[in-house]
């Protein structure tokens, strides 16, 4: 074998090695997307669920108003409840019955006592 | 003799070892990344759990109140408990509206007593959590305990 020539064996360790490396590459790319959905998740989940909070709490006192306030950024309120608009799964249900019109939510009924 | 050296050079001990390392360092890193990921998501789901429990016991504390007579008719009072409204309090009802599979509520009353419907569904293994108010009863103070699944 002359300087310099790869030999079979040689070839077939490198082709091992970038089998591997190849596959070493495409594991970490599924990992990051994974991961990229977990944390977009968990994030819109903290939302979600403090969104909830502040309207339930304010639904007390807001009751057959109109609050002004409109849902977060890449949210959704329909059938008494929130949800982001990217991770269907971060979602959370209102005790009242609150839902969204044009200009904010609005408390709908109000069945604590007739008033 | 040169070409031999080079052929041995791509099985020896020291690149298997550095590749097995490479390959250990990846799979570690790689635990360690799921392992931050799903902290943050049981993170996230024990936080959305609190603030439900939290709603949850100010829904009670709302739908369970006394409501005020005269001047206040039409208003209740905040936080003071009405003991028909509290023992006759739909849980099953509260519970569909969080697709909730477990909901209780108690109330105990600073001088002695206790006053709890009977709880509803039957606990979730990922958890119930509990939330503690103050609340007056009958001119008491009174702890309300509101636990939801």
């Amino acid at each position: 074998m002359r300087r310099g020539q790869l030999s079979l064996e040689a070839l077939l360790a490198f082709a091992i090695l970038l089998s591997a490396l190849s596959v070493m590459i495409f594991a970490a790319q599924g990992m990051g997307q994974r991961l990229a959905a977990h944390a977009g998740e968990s994030t819109a989940r903290y939302s979600a669920s403090y969104s909830a909070l502040c309207l339930d709490e304010a639904a007390q006192s807001m009751a057959g108003s109109n609050a002004g306030i409109v849902p977060p950024k890449g949210f959704t309120v329909q059938n008494n409840s929130i949800a982001s608009d990217s991770y269907p799964f971060a979602k959370e249900d209102f005790f009242h019955d609150i839902k969204y019109d044009s200009g904010g939510y609005k408390v709908q009924s109000y069945g604590i006592e007739p008033a | 003799m040169e070409s031999s050296r080079h052929s041995r050079a791509f099985f020896s001990i020291d690149a298997s070892f550095a590749f097995l390392t490479a390959v250990f360092i990846f799979v570690a890193f790689s635990a360690a990344l799921i392992s931050s990921a799903l902290t943050a998501q049981s993170q996230s789901s024990e936080i959305a759990s609190e603030n439900r429990a939290l709603r949850f016991s100010s829904y009670v504390l709302e739908r369970t109140a006394v409501s005020g007579g005269g001047q206040f008719d039409g208003h209740y009072m905040a936080n003071e408990i009405d003991a028909g409204k509290f023992l006759s309090f739909d849980l099953p009802s509260a519970m569909g509206r969080m697709n909730a599979s477990f909901a209780s509520i108690k109330l105990a009353i600073s001088s002695g007593g206790e006053l709890a419907p009977p709880a509803s569904g039957s606990p979730s293994p990922k958890g119930t959590y509990c939330v503690e108010r103050l609340a007056v009863f009958e001119g008491q103070a009174a702890r309300l305990e509101a636990c939801i699944s």
